[in-house]
């Protein structure tokens, strides 16, 4: 049963439509977790032992078992599937949301406006370009990308957003959406109990809903979130207006930060430098830096790095970037994560890589326990199935 | 609502793609009008119609059941329509093949 979304913004799905919703959600779910253990499966038994036979070893890496898979009938099958699927969850929320949109817009409005304010605030500046990883590209499909307005003070990019995702997550992102910044944010706060961050930034926020976790475990700190898209961050100030959550969002891009140096105490993103051209990555990380303070921390939410996975599990998770129009997404996972922060500045001894469990779905104490292990990277790091673990890296200044 | 993307190909003809896009579709279809039929068994029970009871007790009369029959057969056949219109005559064929066969021959000699 997909969840409700937490918060007023609701759109109202007829019955069809919310049972055509529900179908998508449970298709989404057979693919990556049934359908995804038997390929595995076939990966083991058939695949590989072919591969040995003909070259005298295994595949060594993501690309080889790709190459291995490309002729393989269940590989193909799973991934038109799962390409069908993915069109068809934002297929299923467009229509609704066209029809809302007055409404929703209207609701956006309100709160932007409203008495009740939270502590928070929107800044858009429309001389922010929107770059080419976002334009030129529909990215997950999501027609309209990031950035598209279709109206004035329009917000339908984010609603879209926040259904699709909903309804793309299977009640496996965490009841707001938010287990990645929950787990993230209260690693931090348990690993390094005497750390008191007093000023956090979010960069390529969306819709805010890894944002608004740091603004729940440090309430003590003052929350900032930047994104390109107007419509995104509309709709994500509503969304925090209506949670009572306060976060300061401003239309920015992180690759050339509008703040002062060493203003900041923690730099974070998730699910956001997959989709960065390489250089992208380079500056963002830089400004990360320069906007530091010391003793302060960039961590960076992600997908592991190809060089720590089997070479199935990489070619796994290399899926997005071949066949979910995310082009950048392999680029990125090439990548020495350590190396990338060594060159925006950091020291290589403080570099930081962390596993978590799902923060929202298993005990605090199972949390902690985790924490002191740092567990290796298997094939449940980053891959969205049941007891998914989340892969974070960065570093102190 | 089509993104912008070029759309892979995963099997060697691309036909097959489209078909499976045009499956899932279908299943959708098929999942939303079971849902429904679902609720509105529901409904009728709250009604104080016991829907399940009825429907599996339901007989029909004669004229609905020629009515059923011939909606069924025409529903098959539909599907199948195309296997009937692609049809090769094997026999008619090899006729063919044979007066030309004379025919060349008549023209070669």
């Amino acid at each position: 049963m997909i969840q409700d979304l937490q918060h007023e913004l609701k759109l109202s799905p007829s019955r069809d439509e919310s049972a055509r919703q529900e179908f998508v959600s449970s298709l989404r779910g057979y693919i990556l977790v049934d359908m995804a253990s038997s390929m595995k499966d076939r990966y083991e038994k058939e695949v590989k032992p072919l591969y040995r036979r003909e070259y005298g070893q295994d595949p060594v890496d993501g690309p080889a078992v790709h190459n291995a898979m490309k002729s393989d009938l269940y590989f193909r099958f799973y991934s038109s599937i799962r390409y069908n699927a993915q069109e068809m969850v934002w297929q299923s929320v467009v229509p609704v949301v066209e029809r809302d949109l007055d409404d929703l817009i209207g609701q956006a409005r309100k709160l932007r406006d409203g008495q009740n304010k939270v502590k928070g605030s929107i800044h858009l500046n429309s001389k922010v370009e929107i770059p080419n990883n976002v334009s030129k590209i529909d990215v997950h499909l999501a027609p309209g990308s990031y950035h598209t307005e279709y109206t004035e003070d329009d917000v339908a990019t984010g609603t879209i957003y926040d259904n699709g995702l909903n309804i793309f997550a299977s009640n496996m992102m965490g009841r707001n959406l938010s287990d990645i910044g929950d787990s993230m944010s209260n690693y931090i706060r348990l690993k390094y109990p005497d750390f008191k961050p007093q000023k956090i930034l979010d960069c390529g926020c969306t819709i805010g809903h890894n944002t608004a976790p740091w603004a729940k475990t440090f309430p003590d700190a003052e929350v900032h979130a930047i994104d390109v898209s107007a419509p995104l961050l509309r709709y994500a100030n509503a969304r925090a207006q209506a949670q009572k959550t306060p976060i300061h969002f401003t239309q920015m891009n992180a690759t050339a930060l509008d703040f002062e140096d060493e203003s900041f105490d923690i730099v974070f993103s998730s699910m956001f430098l997959h989709e960065l051209p390489l250089k992208d990555i380079h500056a963002y990380m830089k400004e990360a830096y320069r906007v530091l303070r010391p003793g302060g921390l960039m961590l960076n939410m992600e997908l592991p790095p190809n060089n720590e996975m089997q070479p199935y599990d990489s070619f796994y998770l290399d899926w997005d970037s071949y066949y979910n129009e995310e082009p950048y997404y392999k680029c990125f996972r090439d990548q020495s994560y350590a190396e990338l922060c060594v060159k925006a500045g950091f020291e290589t001894e403080n570099f930081v890589q962390i596993v978590t469990p799902q923060y929202g779905y298993v005990d605090e104490t199972v949390f902690e326990r985790a924490i002191g292990s740092n567990g290796p990277i298997d094939d449940r790091v980053g891959r969205l199935t049941e007891g998914i673990q989340w892969f974070g890296f960065g570093a102190w200044k | 609502m089509t993104p912008r993307a070029k759309r892979p190909s995963f099997f060697e003809e691309s036909a097959v793609d489209q078909i499976l896009s045009m499956m899932l579709e279908m299943m959708t279809e098929l999942w939303v009008v079971k849902e429904r039929v679902y609720t509105l068994e529901k409904v009728l029970d709250q009604e104080g119609i016991d829907a399940r009871d009825k429907i599996e007790a339901f007989t029909f009369s004669d004229d609905e059941i020629t009515e059923l029959e011939s909606a069924r057969r025409k529903f098959i056949a539909s599907i199948l329509r195309t296997l009937e219109t692609n049809f090769v005559d094997h026999a008619q064929l090899q006729e063919q093949v044979d007066e030309l066969t004379d025919v060349m021959k008549k023209e070669i000699y």
